[in-house]
């Protein structure tokens, strides 16, 4: 985990996400289209091979940068899926089996899931744990902000103006992981609400409440906020 | 030795199923390349034996799913929501029929588990699966009169804009149609029909109120 953190995180998000942004089902379609008007057999062909050839390039630039490079197991699922395609696409030009669509959804559950993995582990620096949480309450008074984060409002002004974090670090660091789960899902104003509601999943009590033990909290508070992604059967 | 004394019904159809996730989610569950499942856990399905695609027969069903798990109890909290409800064009075979609580007394289940704990239903599921079922129909427990149709496993959308029931589908045990209904929060109303967790669920009750006085009280 710390190894990742210590390689230049952006590039590799940025490349995880240059490879699900090729792969996003309209670009998808769109670049392996047979029916574009005016187009010849000719330019047909070489528009999807360029497709192909640009996901390629691209899982091949991120394997580099990854700390074990194309030994990284993600890595090798990508190059899997990648194989997959490369066969759907020559087996199936049009994709009348649907399998070209599911080694795109595949390639792209892999990008996301590296991109995820780089914001975690960069959320585990203070520092970067602070800003995301600032950015995410965007609205939300410095009161609530200190009340989230368990210090007070002088500390919340100084940390906004870029003081080092030096306080309640495990604390700031879950609160920014939980908010990665959280923040599609609701407002900022909500996001307050959510941590000051009891929840059956935590013996009614609420999960601020379990913030001031935040080692104990982590499990218990993680699983509950990755809950909200997706409906789930109650 | 399964859990029932007489199999479900197995049912093969064409449903369409509602699902609500955060905007920034896929449709439906897929990790394609995991290490290991890590869906959190649901009635049909414990984190880290695979997955389960929740879904509801109708889009009330799905948003009381989001209000029981987040415990929404006031407007007010239910506006500050972002989702996205999907539809989605489910063609299936070999989906157990447990719709109704009667269907579960007629299979020597208790009814209960319908609406009970998950560990119940998840070792139900267990042996639906053992015995070849791809899903399975059941009562909502978030909303009282829905049903909740289950798949078990990974499955991929295929987002279309509009006639998701006409898309000629070439894997409709891997790929589902979806399309997007909404993008927003729960609807206000639905918290006072809600069943939230600890509650009676008045579904139950009165079918089984309705059971004991020999069906009068459904006159």
């Amino acid at each position: 985990m710390g190894a990742v953190f210590a390689l230049p995180s952006r590039e590799v998000r940025e490349k995880a996400l240059l490879i699900e942004d090729l792969v996003m089902p309209a670009r998808a379609s769109r670049e392996r289209a047979l029916d574009v008007a005016g187009e010849t057999a000719q330019s047909l062909v070489a528009r999807r091979q360029a497709w192909y050839q640009d996901i390629e390039d691209a899982v091949l630039d991120l394997s580099n940068v990854l700390p074990q490079g194309p030994e990284d197991y993600d890595a090798r699922k990508l190059f899997q899926f990648l194989i997959e395609l490369r066969r759907a696409m020559a087996s199936d030009p049009d994709d009348r089996r649907g399998e070209v669509e599911v080694a795109t959804a595949r390639l792209r559950d892999v990008g996301s899931r590296i991109a995820r993995r780089i914001d975690h582990e960069r959320l585990d620096d203070p520092q970067a744990a602070v800003a995301w949480v600032f950015e995410a309450m965007t609205g939300v008074s410095a009161r609530d902000t200190g009340r989230l984060l368990g210090v007070s409002e002088k500390t919340i002004s100084a940390w906004r103006g870029g003081g080092v974090v030096e306080r309640n670090i495990p604390r700031v660091v879950l609160v920014a992981q939980l908010l990665t789960y959280l923040r599609a899902s609701m407002t900022p104003r909500g996001l307050m609400m959510w941590f000051d509601a009891p929840r059956p999943q935590l013996g009614d009590r609420t999960p601020m409440e379990l913030l001031n033990e935040p080692a104990a909290a982590q499990e218990p508070l993680v699983s509950l906020a990755r809950g909200i992604r997706a409906q789930l059967g109650s | 030795m399964p859990s029932w004394e007489a199999e479900p019904g197995r049912l093969t159809g064409r449903w369409t199923a509602y699902r609500q996730v955060a905007p920034d989610w896929a449709p439906l569950y897929h990790a394609a390349g995991e290490p290991y499942p890590t869906q959190t856990s649901g009635r049909w399905h414990r984190s880290g034996e695979g997955y389960a695609q929740y879904l509801s027969l109708d889009s009330s069903g799905a948003w009381a799913e989001l209000i029981r798990f987040e415990a929404i109890r006031g407007d007010a909290r239910a506006a500050e929501y972002r989702r996205r409800l999907w539809a989605l064009s489910v063609l299936e075979h070999n989906i157990a029929d447990l719709a109704t609580y009667e269907a579960y007394q007629a299979c020597g289940l208790d009814p209960r588990t319908a609406i009970g704990d998950h560990a119940t239903s998840q070792n139900l599921a267990d042996d639906l699966r053992s015995a070849g079922f791809r899903g399975v129909l059941s009562p909502s427990t978030a909303l009282p009169g829905a049903v909740n149709l289950t798949l078990f496993g990974e499955r991929f959308e295929k987002v279309l804009q509009t006639g998701i029931d006409r898309w000629l589908n070439p894997q409709p045990d891997l790929l589902l149609p979806a399309t997007l209904v909404v993008e927003g929060n729960p609807p206000a109303d639905l918290i006072t029909e809600t069943t939230f967790v600890g509650q009676l669920h008045y579904g139950y009750e009165d079918w089984a109120a309705s059971r004991e006085h020999g069906g009068s009280r459904a006159d």
